[in-house]
């Protein structure tokens, strides 16, 4: 079996996992639903009550779209008073924040299941280097 | 991104294990009698 096949074979491998813990496992909609518990109680924070916060669902992604009525001021801040768009930033793991009036050029962000696979990557890679320290041919001693 | 990472660690170590069992499946060579 030459070597790509066998590298294939593993990298679909570590996908095949990453994908399963994404979707049928929930952990992405988990993520999601964590950052928009963490938006909603900002928003509550900041008595902009009529303010949503919306999280794509289909592809899951960390961008946000904010939509409700918020002038400039309450949006943006000013000097060192944050507007809601710095306080939503601040939340680990948001992605691309957009509201619903003001559309983002370009796409939002991408997808959840995309990131996920890169850092699945990554890993499975670290994992090969990892391999080739510990199981390298060794030259052998005569002694 | 780094939150993403922190919240994926147990698939991420998965991923790294599968790595690190294809790693040697590519480079281990059995010593001869």
């Amino acid at each position: 079996m030459s070597v790509w096949l066998k590298l294939l074979i593993g990298l679909l491998s570590a996908l095949l996992c990453g994908w399963l813990a994404h979707g049928p496992l929930g952990q992405g909609e988990a993520f999601v639903a964590r950052l928009e518990s963490r938006a909603n109680a900002v928003i509550i924070n900041a008595e902009l009550t009529q303010v949503r916060a919306i999280f794509s669902r289909s592809p899951l992604r960390r961008s946000v779209t904010l939509s409700g009525p918020a002038d400039e001021f309450q949006r943006e801040g000013q000097g060192e008073f944050p507007g809601l768009n710095d306080r939503i930033r601040s939340i680990p793991g948001i992605g691309v924040l957009s509201w619903q009036d003001r559309p983002v050029a370009p796409a939002n962000g991408f997808p959840l299941i995309v990131e996920t696979g890169l850092l699945v990557t990554i890993a499975f890679l670290i994992g090969i280097a990892l391999g080739w320290v510990f199981f390298r041919p060794r030259r052998q001693g005569y002694l | 991104m780094l939150n993403l990472f922190m919240f994926n660690l147990p698939i991420l170590a998965v991923a790294l294990v599968i790595g690190l069992a294809t790693g040697r499946w590519l480079f281990h060579r059995p010593r001869s009698p």
